[in-house]
């Protein structure tokens, strides 16, 4: 069994696409809009929850002033 | 491929261009070290991953409709004719894929189509995608230190996988509407890498603002030092280096244009984007001697400033790329040294009047050279054919200043302008100050100052039986 290629040995100037599941184009193409979409859905998520987090935390008295003690030329 | 020297030749090509896409790869190194370098260091981590991760998202954009607007949008659409069919170049063509060049599977290809494209649509995709990288890099410098990462990759992804492919369509390519009708010509991109780009990243500052403390109350810049100059040279030398890479792949390396001349028989040779003829030998010519033309003013406007020397040197690359596949290597140095003068001259204006805060001096570096190079290209090339095409428009100023408006102001500051406006008017384009002030890297670092405890801790725990 095969998802491409069956046999090297033929005329090489036939063979024209050669991954594996020829036809499958379009699907692939639709998956990989979906997960670049998805990927920022994901991301900017967990962004909003990171500098919610850090916003909360430097906001409190003190903190800020601490955080600006440090090295950071 | 039947003959040996037809065999040779689409190889080589392939190769050709596979070599510029490693060299051009250094252009990003550049541009992460240098942003690095000049972020403070309460910032680094940020500053490094918004600018690495725009590569894989201006990726696989760029494979998903990037490709395909180059092809298909050069008439406009609209102007010069409807929307081009490319079916090469659509994410679901299986010549977006690994293929041998034989008889097509789908329908809307031709065996001419897959013999042309199999072996040459993915490393000519990757250099046009190096050049994407390059425009969303461009913004990332001035950007830095204040913008949230998940803006600023929307922001990239219009710029590196819309807005300049757009641009190249239109005046960065054989039968492009601004070659045909405005006589443009801009064959290393002044205009449609850098005006354009540095166009977008000044839209992008209006709304975007300036970091905390970079203006006195009465508006007088203050200078934020990069916390490490050595990053800063290293990362603009690599600059510079990939720079070779972005200049040989503006270029067909070996086509027969004997019957586009009018020819009886073959001539061939090494030509632009627009298929007219040059050589490697003059771009290299002037690429050496523009780039000494802006080291040498960019020094003596400077006062010496390596920062400002080292970026003005690439402007001076910048000023003269629209012309130097023609120029005289005397003429590349002496527009290279004018580009410098005009980006630092307007990088500090602009700064003082507008309190811009354009952190690493893009808009300056690409944008305003850019722009200069752009329109002096016009004077300089005036009445030069734009085209193998007889019937297309010379090379005119006015049909260069229109290109250069187009490039700087309706490509790239408008589009930069109003996405940023959207981003900021939903609270997603700048971070809250409080992160600001305390570090992009504040939870970062917060971390590590926890691991770091920890692991001490453990240590002098163990370290008690000797004690």
């Amino acid at each position: 069994m095969t998802t491409g290629i069956e046999s090297w040995n033929v005329d090489l100037m036939s063979i024209g696409p050669m991954y594996p599941l020829v036809g499958s184009e379009l699907l692939l193409a639709i998956l990989g809009v979906l997960s670049w979409l998805v990927w920022h859905v994901i991301q900017a998520r967990a962004e909003n929850k990171e500098v919610a987090a850090e916003q909360a935390e430097y906001a409190k008295p003190g903190a800020l002033a601490k955080a600006l003690e440090r090295d950071q030329a | 491929m039947e003959s040996q020297l037809e065999a040779l030749t689409i190889i080589f090509t392939e190769v050709y261009y596979w070599i510029t896409v490693v060299l051009m790869f250094l252009i990003h190194v550049g541009f992460c070290i240098y942003e690095v370098g000049a972020s403070r260091k309460k910032h680094m981590l940020h500053t490094l991953m918004k600018n690495t991760m725009l590569i894989p998202l201006v990726t696989v954009t760029f494979y998903y409709f990037g490709w395909w607007i180059y092809w298909a949008f050069q008439s406009g659409p609209g102007i010069t004719g409807g929307l081009i069919s490319a079916p090469w170049a659509t994410p679901w063509s299986e010549l977006m894929g690994t293929h041998m060049g034989g008889a097509p599977v789908q329908a809307g290809l031709s065996g001419d189509d897959t013999m042309a494209w199999a072996r040459i649509n993915g490393v000519f995709w990757a250099a046009f995608l190096l050049f994407s990288w390059t425009a969303a890099s461009i913004v990332s410098g001035a950007v830095i230190e204040r913008i949230r990462s998940g803006a600023f990759w929307i922001l990239a992804i219009l710029i590196g996988s819309f807005c300049w492919i757009l641009d190249a369509a239109w005046g960065w390519s054989e039968n492009g509407w601004m070659v045909q009708k405005l006589g443009y010509h801009d064959a290393y991109a002044s205009g449609v890498i850098h005006a354009i780009a540095g166009g977008f990243a000044l839209g992008v500052l209006c709304h975007l603002g300036a970091r905390i403390g970079k203006f006195a109350a009465d508006g007088t810049p203050r200078t934020i030092r990069p916390h490490n100059p050595w990053l800063v040279t290293v990362g603009l030398f690599l600059i510079y280096t990939g720079f070779w890479g972005f200049y040989v792949a503006c270029n067909i390396p070996i086509l027969d244009i004997g019957e586009a001349a009018g020819m009886d028989g073959s001539f061939f040779s090494t030509t632009n984007i627009y298929l007219t003829p040059t050589s490697t030998s003059a771009i290299t010519f002037n690429f050496l001697m523009s780039l000494s033309g802006g080291l040498m003013v960019g020094y003596l406007v400077s006062k010496g400033d390596p920062f400002w020397t080292y970026s003005l040197g690439l402007a001076g690359v910048i000023g003269a790329s629209a012309g130097n596949d023609l120029y005289h290597p005397i003429q590349a140095m002496l527009i290279g040294g004018g580009a410098a003068v005009v980006a630092y001259k307007m990088h500090h204006w602009v700064e003082r009047r507008f309190r811009i805060d354009d952190a690493v001096g893009a808009v300056a570096v690409h944008g305003y050279a850019g722009f200069y190079g752009v329109v002096i290209a016009g004077f300089m090339l005036w009445g030069y054919p734009s085209s193998m095409h007889a019937d297309y428009a010379v090379i005119t100023p006015w049909g260069q200043f229109l290109g250069a408006v187009i490039m700087f102001f309706v490509l790239g500051f408008i589009p930069g302008y109003v996405a940023a406006g959207i981003l900021q008017a939903m609270g997603r384009l700048r971070v809250p100050m409080e992160v600001e002030l305390a570090g992009l890297d504040i939870g970062e670092n917060d971390e590590m100052a926890r691991d770091v405890a920890a692991v001490v801790a453990a240590e002098r725990e163990a370290a008690k039986q000797y004690s």
